[in-house]
């Protein structure tokens, strides 16, 4: 009996001891952070520097861009950034429209195609681009170069708007005379909405090149000829359309020092 | 009472053994936790994977201080333990199947969305040779409608059919990234260079033309990102630049004849005949592909020690 007493009493005594041990055991790692003393390359910098983008696509001129860029890195995640694009290449034809020139008559009778140079006068391409945008920087780590050359990275996507300029050679050639128009280059400074993916590619703690592949959707009539098929030219041909640009820029931070975390 | 006493010593007795194995588990489950894999171990030696010590910013003196001071000391937390993973995938000696989906880039009258897949081998962890194979599915675009319309003319264009080749593969760089801080997402860069053979076929410019194929040696290159996901799968976005020469519907067709006089518009031999002559044009055709990639044997194992 006393036996019995003395097991149930031990079990008695056990038991919350054990609950707490189980509690209790807990990893001292369970909070860690995944990246220790990880330099926080963007956290409260300013990022500015200047670069080069291409379009990608487009209908009938390629751009060139100057692309300068300022932004400001509210945490190592999260940023927001002013772009600038000017095209330094407005007559860079795509080979669509080379083909399209070399098919249209120059002169003499034609029936319905319009004259190669009027077609070309009202083709539009980028003037400028302003851009706003947030960044979100979820990945951020390093890499290893053919096992010799070692660089912190972060990709991150953009999101944000701005206003895009277009210019054409000839808003509204002789040809195109009409009340509506037959045809009119959409020359304007239109809206855009403005969304992409980038990487940062650290060459040191306080430069980095910086790549950026952005769509810009705005409504456009790249030809400024009857789209919708009512034979005059006006809004109602306009349509949304996607404009890739990809771009390289050499960005500087400062403060030049970055913070390690812990 | 000798067994009542004998009891509860034996209680206490396994109160203070249960007091001491709670002390010693964090410490045995932190590699477990630490390594993140199979392949994780606690280690100090100098790692490429880790290179924090290339750090030189202020807090560096500090930060190497830290382990000298706790030495002795109770770990009392993750910040005592130090951690270096080793290269999270290896490829050396394993087969890939990866099937893909693709898209053309760089065409604004005509897309083709392309289904195929690549088999590479790994010779070793960075090089692979291997095939690729791709259907293609085309889709004239908008701003082809209205060439019509805008201009009066139709556009002399070509549709893919199918690619073959053979191609080898290098892997220049690989990385880790952390994911919010809290996930450690594997990776490497890849480029590609290959040589094969695709079919084309003309669309003719008018209803009811005969359409010719055309078979072009192709020569491409790409580069690619892929992340690791398990020890067998593997995801892929990859870019990859066909470049051919490619010939296109002759331009005169309508007017093409024989040497008797009849017409040869719809001599297909003679189109192409007259096509190869003068509507050869180099064709480059950027395409985007997403991949998944298998591997076989499903698994890895380190040779190294360490």
């Amino acid at each position: 009996m006393r036996k019995v007493i003395a097991l149930l009493l031990g079990g008695i005594v056990c038991l919350p001891a054990m609950a707490r041990a189980e509690k209790e055991r807990k990893s001292p790692l369970t909070d860690a952070p995944v990246i220790r003393k990880r330099l926080e390359l963007r956290d409260k910098r300013f990022e500015f520097g200047v670069g080069a983008g291409v379009s990608i696509g487009q209908d009938f001129y390629n751009a060139l861009l100057v692309m300068p860029k300022l932004s400001y890195h509210f945490t190592d995640w999260i940023s927001l950034a002013g772009v600038g694009g000017f095209n330094m290449t407005p007559s860079w034809k795509s080979s669509f429209n080379n083909d399209i020139n070399g098919a249209l008559p120059t002169g003499g009778a034609t029936i319905k195609s319009p004259y190669a140079a009027d077609a070309q006068a009202t083709m539009n391409h980028i003037g400028y681009v302003l851009l706003g945008q947030v960044e979100f920087i979820p990945l951020s780590g390093k890499i290893a170069l053919v096992s010799s050359l070692f660089s912190y990275f972060d990709f991150y996507v953009l999101a944000g708007g701005g206003v895009v300029n277009l210019a054409a050679k000839d808003a509204m050639p002789g040809a195109c005379a009409g009340s509506p128009p037959l045809c009119q280059a959409f020359t304007t400074t239109e809206l855009t909405g403005n969304a992409g993916v980038g990487a940062h590619a650290f060459l040191s703690h306080y430069a980095a090149l910086n790549l950026e592949f952005r769509d810009l959707i705005y409504k456009n009539n790249a030809s400024g000829r009857d789209v919708n098929g009512d034979s005059v030219t006006d809004t109602h041909d306009l349509q949304w359309s996607n404009n890739w640009i990809f771009s390289l820029n050499v960005q500087f931070f400062v403060p030049f020092k970055a913070k390690i975390s812990r | 009472m000798k067994r009542l006493s004998l009891g509860l010593i034996v209680i206490l007795a396994n109160l203070g053994v249960a007091k001491v194995s709670l002390a010693q588990d964090p410490e045995a489950a932190a590699p477990d936790k630490a390594g993140g894999d199979k392949t994780a171990p606690v280690d100090t030696s100098p790692s490429l994977e880790l290179d924090l010590t290339d750090v030189t910013g202020s807090e560096t003196p500090e930060a190497t201080k830290k382990p000298t001071e706790a030495a002795g000391a109770p770990r009392k937390s993750w910040e005592d333990i130090v951690v270096v993973p080793r290269k999270a995938f290896l490829k050396k000696h394993r087969l890939e199947l990866a099937p893909f989906a693709g898209i053309t880039l760089n065409d604004p009258l005509i897309r083709h969305y392309s289904f195929g897949g690549d088999l590479n081998y790994y010779i070793t962890d960075v090089l692979s040779i291997g095939a690729e194979g791709q259907y293609f599915i085309k889709e004239l675009s908008e701003r082809e409608s209205l060439v019509g319309l805008q201009y009066y003319l139709v556009p002399t264009l070509n549709k893919l059919k199918y690619h073959y080749a053979l191609a080898f593969g290098y892997v220049p760089g690989y990385g880790k990234f952390g994911l919010f801080n809290k996930w450690i997402v594997h990776w490497d860069l890849t480029f590609a260079l290959g040589l094969g053979m695709i079919r084309t076929e003309i669309i003719p410019r008018a209803f009811g033309d005969k359409s010719f194929t055309n078979d072009d040696i192709v020569g491409h290159v790409g580069v690619g990102v892929r992340l690791f996901v398990l020890d067998w799968l593997t995801l892929s976005v990859t870019f990859r630049d066909y470049m051919y020469k490619d010939v296109f519907e002759f331009k005169g067709r309508d007017g093409l004849v024989h040497s008797d006089g009849s017409s040869a518009s719809n001599d297909v031999a003679a189109v192409k005949s007259a096509s190869q002559s003068s509507q050869s044009q180099f064709v480059q055709n950027i395409m985007m592909f997403f991949s998944i990639g298998l591997y076989v044997p499903p698994s890895f194992s380190y040779r190294t020690p360490r």
